[in-house]
């Protein structure tokens, strides 16, 4: 009893120092691991070796790689650093690749890889790479860059094929990495990818799907050996799973659906190309033309004008089309005919390119705007292209006919030269000498400023005056013939007029104290207006009368009596004067001033 | 209430003043600018293009605009390959001088060396021509004139009208001279709608239209010298629009606006 307590106690003070001992003092050292990928390569191939190494402290130690015959190291990049704190413990890591090339077959073991630090140090697990040769037995999975010709001239086409090798099949999951580096000393044309496709293919004894990933046309810029280098590819093999327990055979599996059943697993794997040398010949010398300019492939030249007929001074468009094979998107252009005879501006250049049958195609279009100067400029000579033919490896001229133009005669001559545009767009032009008028040399007006005209408040104002004036004309034209053709009317419109004025002279009497005057003078103006406001004559106006009318359209009946008696009062006043003072003469003359007020 | 008059009357005086004599102030003064063009001829003659544009346009600058100096500048612009500018210059001059036989001349020279032929307004009719013809041959001032003298002829017989109520051949006169008159104002106004219209000259010597501002699919190409009429402003781009109705975007930079 007294052992077995013993034991447990034992083990759980182990197990507590276990806990709770500190994770540095536990972890304080370095780790290093090694992988290959693939771990199967040809003789020349590379493999990708990464190392992993860990370490609790700064900086993390590089490691140390074995010499091994045969066996070459190259470092592929910049190591990747990293850390993680897991616990306050602290662990960074660096990441070193290289690239692994065999120059004989065999099976080697890298080892010993090992890190130095503060003298302690420590190893890596061993890894092996297999290296078989060529037309040996052959790798589950491999890339390979293809190309159709291994010689080939400066500025010729060759077509590279990028193709995924693999024993098992693959998917379309495929990344291939076409770094700028990759085409150092080529111009390059990626050609638009169509769906991936696999295809078998027997390489030796054994079986592979081949997939075209990526078809690249490349244009050797110098001549020598020049080398493609190794590309890299991210793919995504279909494997099949292991059975950990026996399975009946499906009836499915022979129609594909065991991967759909879950038999299959896939795996991402990486591939790095092998290296491809190009010969790239120099172009001969011999029979070179004086006016090459660089164009290679196959090309043939045509011509044409839009209007082969105009005036002297017109334009016309000459389109010179190159058509064939080879580098057209950098392709020098043709060499045009002397045109003395034309003003020529800037060219234009349309492209239809293609790729068909691994080669770049199509043709490029340029076109040119010419003036002819005069109808001496009737003929357009022959465009030329001089270029390397690259099937019959030399060089040959293409040349089009001379082009005739009916140019109907002009009066201009020739002046000086001057230029148009700047930069690329500059060019030469002739002036023509009588139809650029010269400058204006006698003083211009420049006192008055003829470009402002008359603003709106003047061109309304012309307006509005003569209308003004033609309506005031008509108005007046208007009541001289209703005064003429109506009598009573003008008497009535002049009513107003006439006893203002008989009643100044009124004022006038009454400050003469002439009463008798005043008196009648303030009988009459009465009387006058009211005669002129009725239409009816002073003769006609008798007592009763008066009465009737002023009655009926003037006045009320109380009004017509203060009418009636103040003709009385003036009646009175007029045959007994002396009995007026001025004080009752300025009465009866307000009273006259009120009833002219109540009948207006 | 003095003392208020003659304050009114002091601000009122020098109201006057300053209106009549800031104008001058702000123009140089005619001799000098009679002084400059003489230079400028000198500089031309003796083939200091680049010179005499220079002093052509201290003349405009001091406000002295007119069609002489519009059309000469226009000449330096085209002895330096400036089309377009060339182009502006000639249009400038006629604005001001249309039936100037000289600016008519180097103005269809100027045009035809430029690229862009293709962009011709569609055909017109007869009286269309014809009424288009008199609004690019006459000056605003003068159609202005024009039709102001018909309005009062109009006013003078309608007023005859008036006072021979039964005259029928007056009546007609009345008329025909309302007609003329609606004519003349009709052409005065659609020249005054010219004058007020934004144009613009293309001065690169090949710009992208485009169907929108900033980042907008190309739609045509434009050449040096090309005339288009501007529609509206968006930063550092215009809209445009040829005499054949094709419309875009264009860069202000690669305009000369008229």
């Amino acid at each position: 009893m007294r052992l077995r307590f013993k034991r447990a106690l034992s083990v759980a003070v182990v197990l507590t120092a276990l806990i709770l001992a500190p994770p540095t003092a536990a972890s304080a050292r370095e780790t290093i691991a090694v992988r290959l990928d693939p771990v199967v390569v040809y003789v020349g191939q590379h493999s990708r070796m990464t190392i992993e190494v860990l370490s609790t402290s700064q900086p993390v130690p590089e490691p140390q790689l074995p010499q091994i015959e045969h066996l070459t190291f190259r470092l592929a990049g910049t190591p990747a650093q990293g850390f993680r704190t897991i616990n306050n413990y602290t662990e960074y890591s660096k990441t070193f690749s290289y690239f692994v090339t065999a120059t004989e077959p065999g099976l080697y073991e890298i080892y010993p890889v090992a890190v130095d630090k503060n003298g302690k140090t420590t190893f890596a697990n061993k890894a092996t790479l297999k290296v078989l040769q060529p037309g040996d037995k052959t790798p589950d999975y491999f890339l390979k860059i293809k190309a159709d010709k291994t010689d080939a001239y400066v500025g010729e086409p060759v077509l590279l094929t990028f193709q995924q090798y693999s024993r098992v099949k693959p998917t379309g999951d495929i990344k291939l990495d076409l770094d700028a580096n990759v085409f150092k000393g080529f111009w390059h044309e990626i050609v638009p990818n169509e769906k991936l496709t696999y295809r078998q293919e027997a390489v030796g004894s054994a079986q592979y799907y081949v997939v075209d990933i990526q078809q690249v046309i490349v244009f050797p810029l110098t001549s020598g050996e020049v080398t493609i280098e190794p590309v890299s590819l991210d793919s995504v093999l279909e494997y099949p799973r292991q059975q950990t327990r026996s399975r009946r055979p499906n009836i499915f599996d022979n129609f594909g659906f065991d991967s759909v059943f879950g038999s299959r697993d896939l795996k991402r794997v990486q591939m790095l190309s092998n290296a491809l040398k190009l010969n790239v010949h120099p172009l001969p010398s011999q029979g070179r033309p004086e006016d090459f300019s660089g164009a290679v492939g196959l090309y043939r030249l045509a011509a044409k004008v839009d209007k082969p007929e105009l005036k002297a001074g017109e334009p016309l468009t000459l389109t010179v089309t190159v058509q064939g094979q080879g580098n057209l998107k950098n392709l020098p252009e043709p060499t045009l005919p002397d045109l003395e005879g034309f003003e020529r501006f800037e060219s234009t250049k349309k492209e239809n390119l293609s790729v068909a049958g691994g080669s770049p195609q199509g043709q490029v279009s340029y076109e040119y705007l010419l003036v002819p100067r005069s109808a001496e400029s009737n003929v357009i000579g022959p465009v030329r292209l001089d270029y390397f033919n690259t099937a019959l490896k030399k060089y040959l001229t293409e040349q089009t006919e001379s082009i005739a133009l009916n140019v109907l005669p002009s009066e201009r001559g020739l002046e000086e030269s001057i230029v148009i545009g700047s930069g690329r767009h500059r060019r030469e032009i002739r002036v023509v000498g009588e139809d650029l008028r010269y400058i204006h040399t006698e003083r211009p007006d420049l006192d008055s400023d003829r470009g402002k005209g008359p603003g709106p408040v003047l061109l309304v104002s012309l307006h509005v005056l003569p209308l003004a004036f033609v309506g005031v004309f008509g108005f007046f034209l208007w009541r001289q013939r209703r005064q003429e053709a109506d009598p009573v009317w003008a008497r009535q419109r002049q009513a107003p007029r006439v006893a203002r004025r008989a009643l100044r002279q009124c004022e006038q009497f009454l400050n003469d104290q002439q009463v008798e005057s005043f008196y009648g003078a303030l009988q009459r103006a009465l009387m006058q207006y009211l005669s002129n406001r009725s239409g009816i004559s002073l003769q006609g106006l008798q007592v009763e009368q008066r009465r009737r009318i002023l009655a009926e359209k003037l006045l009320n009946e109380h009004q017509v009596e203060r009418v009636e008696s103040l003709l009385a009062a003036c009646d009175e006043a007029r045959f007994s004067p002396s009995a007026a003072a001025a004080e009752e003469m300025r009465q009866r003359l307000d009273q006259v001033y009120e009833v002219f007020r109540q009948i207006k | 209430m003095r003392r208020i008059l003659t304050r009114l009357g002091i601000v009122f005086l020098a109201a006057f003043c300053s209106g009549l004599f800031a104008p001058a102030a702000a123009q140089s003064n005619p001799a000098d600018a009679a002084t400059l063009f003489a230079e400028a001829n000198a500089l031309y003659q003796e083939k200091q293009y680049a010179e005499a544009q220079d002093v052509y346009e201290r003349i405009l600058s001091a406000g002295r605009a007119n069609a002489s100096v519009y059309y000469n500048l226009g000449n330096t612009h085209f002895k330096q390959g400036h089309l377009g500018q060339a182009i502006a210059n000639y249009l400038r001059a006629q604005r001001l001088s249309p039936r100037d036989p000289d600016v008519a001349e180097n103005l269809r020279y100027a045009r035809s060396l430029q690229v862009d032929q293709g962009f011709a307004p569609p055909a017109r009719s007869f009286t269309a021509r014809l009424l288009f013809g008199l609004r690019d041959r006459y000056t605003f001032n003068e159609l202005a004139f024009t039709a102001t003298a018909l309005f009062w002829l109009f006013c003078l017989a309608l007023a005859s009208v008036f006072w021979k109520r039964d005259h029928s051949m007056l009546r007609s006169i009345a008329w025909i001279l309302f007609f003329l008159y609606a004519i003349a104002a009709g052409i005065t106004f659609a020249k005054h709608a010219t004058l007020n219209r934004r144009s613009a000259v293309v001065i690169s010597p090949k710009i992208s239209v485009t169907s929108g501002p900033d980042a907008g699919t190309e739609l045509f190409t434009l050449h040096e010298g090309t005339t288009a009429v501007v529609q509206r402003d968006h930063g550092s781009w215009v809209q445009i629009t040829l005499p054949n109705g094709l419309s875009g975007w264009a860069r202000r930079s690669d305009l000369e606006f008229l």
